[in-house]
């Protein structure tokens, strides 16, 4: 600290006269720093929960206070997503206050089929049902259905042209905090070819969680180090023992490897088809007295293929007795192709029977949808995926506290082999992060449908971490198997971009071909919501504008455009491989040149007569080693004084260069001291 | 173990001492606040000293295995100043810069400060990692070899400090461990 005021001083020496812009600057960086602070903080969440995150980190080590502190990002991510529909959407309706569009088309329809009584499906006259699966909330503001304006108008504001933007907008910005996220995740240097894990030697230095402060979890901590490394050292055996495999060997693994995958995507497509039959059966028989179970009967599907799927997986993995790493990751991938798939397909049957996609087209050849079976049928896929999401956080409230909880009460009730096997329940980040990251898959699914959806998230989302905590802390144990927080949270981020692409999609294509419903929402009398652009573009902008948004939009631009990326990209391709040429090029040579020292080193300490001790001379290795601060400004506080060389020849002794006059080792002061030469003597 | 005499710290001091490290306001107060609880009776918080001891039992530092170490490198003559825990609390801050993290981070790990993390020194960090009562001895000299065919680049079976360096610059996860909030508050 006293080298640092030291400069700051020299800096700016007191009792000068401090000129009225000097002081103002000093102010002006003063102010800028706590407007820093206010955005760091801001950033992370307006410090919310972070006495309860410090407190997790301190139990349980960063890899499980990563889960926690993704929770977070999520609830962030949200509340952001609300924003644009909030603000141009709903406020200006509530504001405007458009006019009633008139009577509802009347619509001659040839259904097949009678039309059915629905006095089945109004038996069930319970309050909660309906919250439940949305019938309560069709005509509010949560589902499409309940947007109405008039006709568009070049002066107006265009609340149609807001409702189709703000999705869009929503996950942009979604899409550009989770890749900013994982950015940040990465390491800090380009990665070099084979060195693309993390080497032992890092992870040696960098294991010990500085943050944990209570004994159990040190001792905790230690146990997965030392498995950690056991599992490192083992990896790298088995890496050895594969170069020297011979062909044959190398196939048969390879054959082995193919069997197990393939099995498993078997198992996939089975799991995925079970919640094809389910949703169809569940859409095809909405009237039936088993009305009940058939309304929650996909999400109950594809939780049961989730939580199956996982311990499936393990097992067969298991056989095949890979590496543990590999073990994981494979697994890991398969949980996370599993999870995202039976979301894709449930939108995908959806889509079959609401809008005749991929079979045959006679109930939606009229109106471009089953209008028969579904008047409104956004608002119908907007209920899908509002019990979807009821319904995953009713399952982890009813996990939490209808298992784990018993769990732990029995488990700490008796003792017997069994309950000691049984052993309170693990808890498992990545498992828990893909839950979460479904959830969101799902509303950023329904965003189109179910504008508020990520309102309904947002309080999920909060109340889920006060359970997670208090699984964690009352009702868990700590898993014996490391999980990294840095990789984990590029894991993550990864994941859910992988939702948010599975999400864009249908959105893509509902947006721009598919006609909407006609007698409910906003875009009755259009062939797809997309068509509001160009009629608005028609409408509201300049010649010239509309003439510039065309080329936008047209082929002789994009081609262009796309050839000038992917020079970029060539350029910056080649660049890379220059740089890791040029960096092994310089690891070389700095070996040469540290192998050139040492030859010269001894060569001098042949020549030169023996010394007697000096006091001020240091060792080249002292010297060249002191650390030398980087950071500008900053210097070591309490900067060292010249370090004494140990007495011995250990130095030297290290690579087996022995001088002709160095004593043994160990024997102090008549030892010979490797000295560098100053000038004179020379 | 009494207090200080409380007094508080003044706006210039805590405007020098924002500008001097990396810590937030409320992290410096809180620090102060620690300070003062530990310190002798009697004395101003900018005169009185804190044992190495002391230092060691804090909540922060109790259970971590390199606590002797980072007393001494951050202490001056075995003695703490109230700057000086400032200085640590600043360097295992989160707005530290990583150069500064990776700088101290190697004086830390040189147990024997001959300005390099030779074998012994090596050996006495991975004793430490691990729980050293039940280490066998092939897991330890297996590990050593491995950080030192990894890392080494010179071959002279020590890790110099930007051996050191371009060793953390490959782990993603130094950022997040190396770092303690010493907050009591």
């Amino acid at each position: 600290m006293m080298d640092k005021r030291l400069i700051w001083q020299l800096r700016e020496p007191a009792g000068t006269q401090t000129l009225r812009w000097q002081r103002w600057q000093r102010r002006r960086q003063t102010v800028e720093r706590r407007l820093r602070e206010a955005a760091q903080r801001l950033a992370r969440g307006l410090g919310l929960w972070e006495g309860a995150l410090y407190e997790i980190g301190g139990l349980f080590g960063t890899g499980i206070q990563s889960y926690f502190t993704f929770l977070r990002f999520l609830l962030l991510l949200n509340l952001l997503s609300l924003l644009p529909t909030a603000s141009f959407v709903l406020l200006p309706l509530a504001w405007l206050s458009p006019p009633d569009p008139g009577p509802a088309l009347n619509l001659t329809l040839q259904c097949p089929g009678s039309s059915q009584s629905q006095t089945g499906v109004l038996k069930f006259h319970n309050q909660v049902w309906h919250v439940l699966t949305g019938r309560a909330l069709t005509n509010t503001y949560l589902f499409y259905g309940a947007y109405q304006v008039g006709p568009e108008s070049s002066s107006a504001y265009s609340i149609r042209l807001a409702y189709l933007l703000s999705p869009l907008a929503c996950l942009l910005l979604c899409f550009c905090g989770t890749l900013q996220r994982m950015v940040k995740g990465l390491p800090q240097k380009t990665l070099l070819g084979q060195d693309y894990k993390v080497p032992l030697s890092s992870k040696v230095f960098s294991s010990w969680d500085f943050c944990i402060r209570v004994q159990e979890a040190a001792t905790i901590k230690k146990h997965e180090i030392r498995n950690e490394f056991k599992v490192e050292l083992e990896e790298g055996r088995h890496f050895q023992l594969m170069q020297q495999q011979t062909r044959t060997q190398r196939v048969c693994h390879l054959l082995s490897y193919l069997r197990v995958n393939v099995l498993i995507g078997l198992l996939v497509v089975g799991a995925i088809s079970a919640i094809f039959w389910a949703t169809k059966y569940s859409q095809d028989n909405k009237e039936e007295s088993l009305f009940l179970l058939l309304q929650y009967l996909p999400p109950g599907v594809i939780a049961l293929v989730n939580f199956l799927g996982p311990l499936l997986f393990t097992f067969l993995v298991q056989l095949e007795n890979y590496p543990p790493n590999t073990e994981v990751n494979l697994t890991l991938i398969w949980c996370v192709v599993l999870k995202l798939a039976s979301l894709g397909m449930f939108f995908f049957s959806l889509g079959q029977t609401i809008l005749c996609i991929g079979r045959d087209k006679t109930s939606c050849e009229s109106y471009g949808y089953n209008a028969c079976d579904y008047q409104c049928w956004e608002n119908s896929v907007g209920e899908e995926l509002y019990k979807l999401s009821i319904f995953n956080f009713l399952l982890t409230v009813a996990f939490a506290f209808l298992v784990t909880l018993p769990r732990r009460l029995l488990v700490d009730r008796f003792s017997g082999r069994f309950w000691a096997w049984l052993d309170r329940e693990e808890f498992l980040v990545p498992k828990n992060v893909l839950d979460i990251v479904a959830a969101q898959t799902v509303t950023w699914m329904g965003l189109f449908y179910c504008p508020l959806l990520p309102l309904l998230s947002s309080v999920f989302l909060f109340l889920t971490f006060y359970i997670k905590k208090y699984t964690l802390l009352k009702n868990s144990r700590a898993s014996s198997r490391p999980f990294r927080a840095s990789s984990s949270t590029f894991f993550f981020q990864l994941v859910l971009l992988l939702g948010l692409l599975l999400a864009v999609v249908p959105l893509g294509y509902v947006v721009s071909s598919v006609h909407s419903s006609l007698d409910c929402g906003l875009f009755t009398n259009y062939s797809a919501p997309w068509q509001v652009v160009p009629e608005l573009v028609a409408l509201g902008l300049p010649p010239l504008g509309q003439r510039a948004l065309h080329y936008l939009g047209s082929h002789a631009f994009s081609f262009p455009l796309l050839i000038m990326l992917s020079l970029v990209l060539t350029v910056c391709i080649s660049q890379t491989q220059a740089n890791a040429r040029a960096i092994h090029r310089l690891r070389k040579q700095l070996m040469w040149q540290v192998q050139e020292k040492w030859h010269l080193v001894e060569d001098l300490s042949r020549l030169l007569p023996e010394p007697g001790p000096r006091d001020s001379v240091e060792s080249p290795a002292s010297r060249a080693s002191r650390p030398r601060s980087f950071c500008p400004g900053f210097p070591c506080p309490g900067s060292p004084g010249p370090r004494d060389l140990r007495p011995g020849s250990s130095v030297v002794d290290a690579l087996g260069l022995r001088s002709p006059c160095a004593g043994p080792r160990g024997t102090p002061a008549s030892t010979h001291r490797v000295l560098f030469p100053s000038g004179p003597e020379l | 173990m009494g207090q200080c005499l409380r007094y508080q710290m003044h706006w210039e001091d805590l405007e020098e001492y924002q500008a001097l490290t990396f810590l937030t306001r409320n992290e410096i107060l809180c620090i102060h606040d620690t300070f003062l609880k530990l310190c002798p009776p009697g004395k101003h918080y900018k005169e009185a000293t804190l044992t190495m001891d002391q230092v060691s039992s804090l909540p922060a530092l109790r259970v971590n295995p390199f606590r002797d170490r980072i007393c001494r490198v951050f202490s001056h003559n075995g003695m703490f100043s109230f700057e000086d825990m400032l200085s640590m609390a600043s360097v295992f801050s989160e707005q530290a810069c990583p150069s500064l993290k990776i700088e101290y981070a190697f004086r830390i790990y040189d147990f024997n400060e001959n300005g390099f993390i030779d074998e012994e020194d090596l050996q006495k960090i991975i004793l430490r990692l691990l729980n050293s009562d039940d280490t066998s001895e092939d897991l330890l000299v297996d590990l050593m070899h491995h950080v030192l065919r990894e890392s080494d680049l010179d071959n002279d079976n020590m890790l110099s400090f930007s051996e050191f360096e371009h060793a953390m610059a490959k782990s993603p996860d130094f950022m997040n461990s190396f770092r303690i909030h010493f907050w009591g508050c």
